[in-house]
């Protein structure tokens, strides 16, 4: 049976008030979600941050209070000397200090070689009681 | 050879006696200085364990470890200790690492030698490799506080005999004109004119074989995986560790004597051999450091510099 005119043009109506109604209500849902997304995210970030700033705040607390370290006024220069004769002559080392009037720096004398490992004698007889180099 | 008599010309003195888990022996000449040497090593040496040792709960080392991450204020003879061992691990590039802590409990070494029951049952654990450069990491104040790396704990068993030697014997110099030499656990520091005879051996329980040698100054250690043993698990284990595995060092060589221009130099050469195993004889002889090496077979090798021994007469 043949459909009237008025009646199509009935149904097509119908249709597109409904695809409308149904895209509007997609957008807006789109939009209520991503709204609530970035409320979420910035919640969080604010958590986050807090959290950070107190841990960080509780790390300052459990350390232990320290003394400043003294800066140096004046310029120091100290000058190790050290004198290793071979064979047994033994070694002899001093220090000397020197100060100077410039502020804030601190410098420093060349350090000098080390003295070389004494190379040792080989003893058949030794003169004294000799000191045991033994692993315990 | 008139220098070797110059302690000869005068009577000496030795006293004997245990600190630091080791033995000490203490030789003065003339023998009139021995007693206040002794005095002032005794001293020393009950400092040092104080505030050193990683087996006492009291002593500022333990506190640090325990604190690992942040600062901990701890007596400066403490830092002083810590600085040595830095050093000590600045100039083998890590090979002797002050950062060992958690490896040596790992294969068991987690309270005094004494303590340690030479066939313990129990289990074995993973070994625990120290970080790569967590030395570097370690913050000091000279004024009295040191922080350990996160994750981390320290160990001066390495080094601190021989920096508590180089101590006692500065201490002693310093208030006498005696020769003196102290032999802390092998670990020997002498001073003053005419040096000292040294006799080395592997392990102080077997003294037969002793090669004597006459060290002019400074230092000479002996260190030893022949020492401080026990079993764990069915594996034998000791206290010289690989700090790029975390266990306990396999190389060629079990006992290695070096000398230094002080006790801690001489130390830190020793135990670098050990390590090192078959790169050893070349890294000693690139630094000119005459040092007696045994392999695990007990053949001796020597440096450049460690002289063949003399025949008694």
């Amino acid at each position: 049976m043949p459909r009237s005119t008025t009646s199509r043009d009935a149904a097509l109506n119908c249709l597109s008030v409904l695809t409308g109604g149904l895209t509007a209500a997609a957008l807006v849902g789109t939009g209520l979600m991503t709204g609530l997304a970035a409320d979420s995210t910035a919640h969080k970030a604010d958590l986050k941050a807090q959290s950070l700033a107190a841990a960080a705040s509780a790390r300052t607390l459990a350390m232990p209070a320290r003394a400043p370290i003294p800066r140096p006024t004046r310029t120091v220069t100290t000058i190790r000397v050290v004198q290793a004769a071979s064979g047994a002559t033994g070694a002899a080392a001093g220090a000397a200090t020197s100060g100077a009037g410039s502020a804030g720096t601190t410098s420093r004398a060349p350090a000098p070689a080390p003295a070389p490992a004494p190379a040792p004698v080989p003893v058949a007889a030794p003169a004294a009681p000799p000191a045991p180099s033994a692993a315990s | 050879m008139s220098t070797l008599k110059a302690a000869a010309t005068m009577a000496s003195g030795t006293a004997t006696w245990r600190a630091l888990g080791t033995y000490v022996h203490l030789s003065t000449s003339p023998a009139a200085a021995l007693e206040p040497a002794r005095r002032i090593a005794t001293r020393l040496l009950e400092d040092v364990d104080r505030t050193c040792s990683r087996f006492r709960t009291d002593s500022d080392l333990v506190r640090a470890n325990s604190a690992a991450g942040s600062w901990t204020n701890v007596d400066p003879l403490l830092v002083k200790a810590v600085g040595a061992a830095v050093e000590a691990a600045a100039q083998t590039d890590g090979l002797v690492d002050p950062t060992l802590g958690h490896a040596l409990v790992a294969v068991g070494y987690d309270r005094d030698i004494s303590l340690i029951l030479a066939d313990s049952t129990d289990p074995g654990a993973v070994p625990v490799p120290a970080r790569a450069g967590a030395w570097r990491d370690i913050q000091r104040d000279p004024s009295g506080a040191i922080m350990v790396p996160r994750g981390s704990a320290l160990d001066l068993g390495a080094t601190g005999k021989a920096w508590a030697a180089d101590l006692v014997v500065s201490a002693i110099a310093a208030e006498s004109d005696c020769t003196v030499v102290l032999s802390l656990g092998g670990d020997i520091a002498v001073t003053g004119p005419g040096g000292w005879p040294v006799a080395i051996t592997e392990t102080i329980d077997d003294p037969a074989g002793a090669e004597v040698v006459h060290l002019p100054y400074g230092g000479l250690a002996t260190s030893s995986t022949a020492a401080r043993r026990w079993t764990r698990d069915g594996v034998i284990r000791h206290h010289l560790i690989d700090p790029r595995t975390g266990e306990p060092t396999s190389g060629r060589w079990r006992t290695a004597t070096a000398t230094g221009d002080t006790c801690l130099a001489a130390n830190t050469a020793s135990t670098a051999a050990i390590v090192l195993g078959d790169r050893a004889v070349g890294w000693l002889t690139d630094r000119d450091i005459p040092a007696r090496l045994v392999n695990t077979c007990g053949r001796v090798v020597r440096t450049q510099r460690w002289p063949e021994p003399r025949a008694n007469p």
